[in-house]
């Protein structure tokens, strides 16, 4: 992966890998309905890095799992690498999350009772991989999030960014295309918060990965390509970076 | 999408390690829920095992006392029946065997017809009469007053009691009359009727027996055994006595004649123990109560007492009437060994019962333990599907199917179930086979029940599987279902 030349950066050429038509989704809690997405229409490209902001109840949630698969829309299309998610039953979707997508999570989720090398080795069994196979690229992805001399610790045994390591290098296992971050650095101090972003943006900007990232930090906005904002259950409006830079002097003035 | 075939499960191995790492990382409820299995398993397999341990241990002793056994039987054959009840007890015994059936038509003169509709007859009168037995005494008093045994029958038998014992029976709600009413007014009805054929076979015996007594006398058949099997000549002797109308089949006849042999010896052994010295010089000599056994047993148990008992006969005897010393102490031997083979026979029916498998009260109570045992396993499965329901939704976000998740679960659980009933397996152990080594280590040893005490602890080893696999069935169904989204909640 380290020895892959730098992608270049994507543009109006590069392939869409995720599209959205009219997505709408409903939560029914007895007869109260709630219109969480209200037809949602949008693009991503490969090797975007992409920010999802938005106040909470805004539906930046459901958008997030949406694309993620994690989340049937009501009606639309979602299409993910060409393919609907809407139309697959739960055993594809199992293998769309295994191989096209990488979690990572605000409370980085390790399994507690498994050792980091065996966290990151997890998702490539469940994807069929050689167990020796998945060693050997298990150890070179901790390398690379700069762990491999704690692979055999214990989730308790790391620190909170440690252990945000370890779930990237396991996102990465199964070399998916997208990567769906939600709040990566909301549990971290700025400093280890700062090494993530860094190691994400690296991963988008060496690596090619696509970056999808709910996100309410600033840093992070600064090192996107582009900002969805989500409100009432639509996308506000699409900005690009250059945009947002400016606005960020602007707050960085008052 | 045909890919999907391509992922794989998760291999054996590693389920079987993430399973074990999920059980040590709860490691306190783990053991808890092992600790209820092992409850549950210890005691199906520990009664299953005493009741294998209490029946082998009963067979060797009965094997041991065979002899003896089947030579008081024949003695008792040589007595004419007491009454009738004995004659209907007896009539009900027949069944299948082919010696005694025909000793029933030589005494009686019946066609095999006859006698086979007679036994059937005899069997139901048996049978009503045992459930007359098992009334509770207030009620039997209620129903048919002060009459016991064959009385109650025959005082049934007028129209009018019957009914009123009818009534009776249906108002008890205690009581449940396990033969039909019609088959039992029919029974009934014929009770004057069969009083008469039983009276047939009460004077066929009797004639058959005072033949037999003819040939042998003056001496008496029992000697008259003594005497021919001494001599090598059982067989003829049984032959005489079939003739006679007293047959015995051929394994039954040579263990009475060793019996026969046997009886012979000891009674010239209780001469010695009966000697006028020995009985009254007992209890001054070793401080202990006289009988003629118990002198038995000390002679074969203690040389002190040996020597004291042939100086007594010594004394009794001045003129020198040989003492076989040898003799005597390998029939004291003998005798005290089978007394301790009675009396254990005694112990264990005692202990363990002559039923075969759980009564009902049993069952009912391994029925509650495994539904107890079911709950508890089911609710710690389930705590821990909740409390791990962000783990198990990242496994599946990181693409782990349904069953994936559903198979972890029922592993754990199945782990925890071979754990716990190789545990309760060493509970029953020690509880249930340990002691009665101690105990009737002897008679166990000749006849240890490897075969059933496998079977046993091989029933609990499944019973645990099955308990535990069971219970994790609906824990495995919430986990296998759980959203993966759960994974990004936050709390």
């Amino acid at each position: 992966m380290t020895d892959s030349p730098p992608s270049p950066r994507p543009n109006r050429r590069s392939p869409v890998l995720i599209r959205t038509r009219d997505v709408t989704k409903e939560y029914r809690k007895g007869d109260l309905v709630t219109q969480a997405l209200k037809g949602v229409n949008c693009e991503i490209r490969r090797g975007e890095f992409i920010a999802v902001m938005g106040p909470s109840g805004s539906g930046k949630s459901t958008f997030f799992n949406v694309i993620g698969a994690l989340v049937t829309p009501s009606s639309g299309r979602v299409l993910v690498d060409e393919v609907d998610v809407a139309q697959l039953d739960r055993d594809e979707l199992a293998f769309i999350r295994c191989k096209k997508i990488g979690y990572i999570f605000q409370t980085y989720n390790l399994v507690q009772a498994l050792t980091a090398l065996e966290n990151v080795m997890i998702s490539m069994l469940f994807a069929g991989v050689l167990e020796d196979d998945a060693r050997t690229r298990g150890m070179a992805l901790l390398e690379r999030v700069g762990l491999r001399d704690r692979w055999d610790h214990s989730p308790k045994q790391l620190s909170g960014g440690q252990q945000q390591r370890v779930a990237i290098a396991r996102s990465l296992a199964n070399e998916p295309r997208i990567l769906l971050c939600d709040e990566p650095t909301a549990n971290l101090d700025h400093a280890t918060g700062q090494d993530i972003i860094n190691l994400l943006v690296e991963l988008n900007k060496v690596d090619g990965v696509t970056i999808i990232c709910a996100t309410h930090d600033y840093r992070m906005i600064d090192r996107c390509d582009r900002v969805f904002w989500i409100r009432d259950g639509l996308i506000d409006k699409i900005q690009q970076r250059s945009e947002i830079t400016i606005r960020l002097a602007g707050m960085a003035d008052q | 999408m045909l890919e999907v075939r391509e992922q794989s499960r998760l291999p054996l191995p590693k389920l079987l390690r993430i399973c074990k790492l999920s059980i040590a990382h709860r490691i306190l409820r783990s053991a808890v829920t092992v600790f209820i299995i092992a409850l549950a398993i210890s005691f199906l397999t520990s009664i299953l095992a005493s009741g294998y341990l209490g029946r082998a241990a009963r067979d060797a002793v009965l094997e041991e006392t065979k002899e003896l056994g089947a030579y008081s039987r024949f003695l008792a054959a040589l007595q004419p029946f007491s009454d009738e009840a004995a004659v209907l007890a007896w009539l009900a015994r027949v069944g299948d065997n082919p010696e005694q059936f025909g000793n029933l038509l030589r005494w009686t003169g019946w066609s095999e017809a006859t006698a086979r509709a007679h036994l059937a007859s005899a069997a139901e009168y048996q049978t009503l009469l045992d459930f007359l037995g098992t009334l509770p005494t207030g009620e039997r008093a209620l129903l048919v007053g002060s009459s016991r045994g064959l009385q109650i029958l025959g005082k049934l038998e007028a129209p009018s009691t019957r009914e009123e014992f009818f009534a009776h029976l249906k108002s008890l709600k205690s009581v449940r009359l396990t033969i039909p009413p019609d088959r039992v007014a029919r029974l009934l009805n014929g009770w004057t009727e069969f009083r008469g054929v039983l009276d047939v076979v009460r004077r066929g015996n009797l004639r058959s027996l005072q033949e037999i007594e003819k040939t042998f006398a003056p001496e008496g058949a029992a000697k008259a055994l003594a005497r021919e099997a001494r001599e090598d000549r059982a067989g003829e002797f049984f032959k005489t006595l079939a003739q006679g109308g007293l047959g015995f089949n051929p394994s039954e006849a040579e263990a009475i004649a060793r019996g026969a042999i046997f009886e012979e010896r000891l009674q010239a052994a209780m001469m010695v123990a009966r000697n006028p010295s020995v009985r009254s010089g007992w209890r001054a000599a070793f401080n202990e109560d006289y009988s003629p056994a118990r002198v038995l047993v000390a002679a074969a148990e203690s040389p002190r007492h040996l020597q004291w008992i042939i100086e007594q006969w010594k004394r009794d005897n001045p003129e020198g009437t040989a003492f076989n010393q040898e003799e005597f102490v390998s029939v004291s031997r003998e005798f005290a060994q089978s007394r301790a083979a009675f009396a254990a026979e005694q112990e264990l029916t005692g202990r363990y019962g002559r039923e075969k498998g759980f009564d009902p009260r049993t069952l009912w109570l391994v029925a509650v333990s495994f539904l107890v045992c079911v709950v508890g396993i089911a609710n710690a499965m389930l705590m821990s599907v909740l409390e791990r329901f962000k783990e198990i939704a990242t496994m599946k976000c990181l693409g782990a199917r349904n069953a994936t998740i559903g198979f972890l679960f029922i592993f754990e659980s199945l782990a925890m179930g071979v754990l716990g009933g190789l545990v309760g397996i060493g509970i029953a152990l020690i509880v249930a086979v340990i002691p009665p080594l101690i105990w009737n280590g002897n008679w166990l040893v000749k006849n240890f029940p490897f075969g059933d005490l496998a079977f046993t602890f091989g029933a609990g080893l499944l019973a645990g599987l099955i308990l535990s696999g069971l219970a994790a069935i609906y824990p495995a169904g919430v986990a296998s279902r759980m959203a993966p989204l759960e994974a990004m909640r936050v709390d």
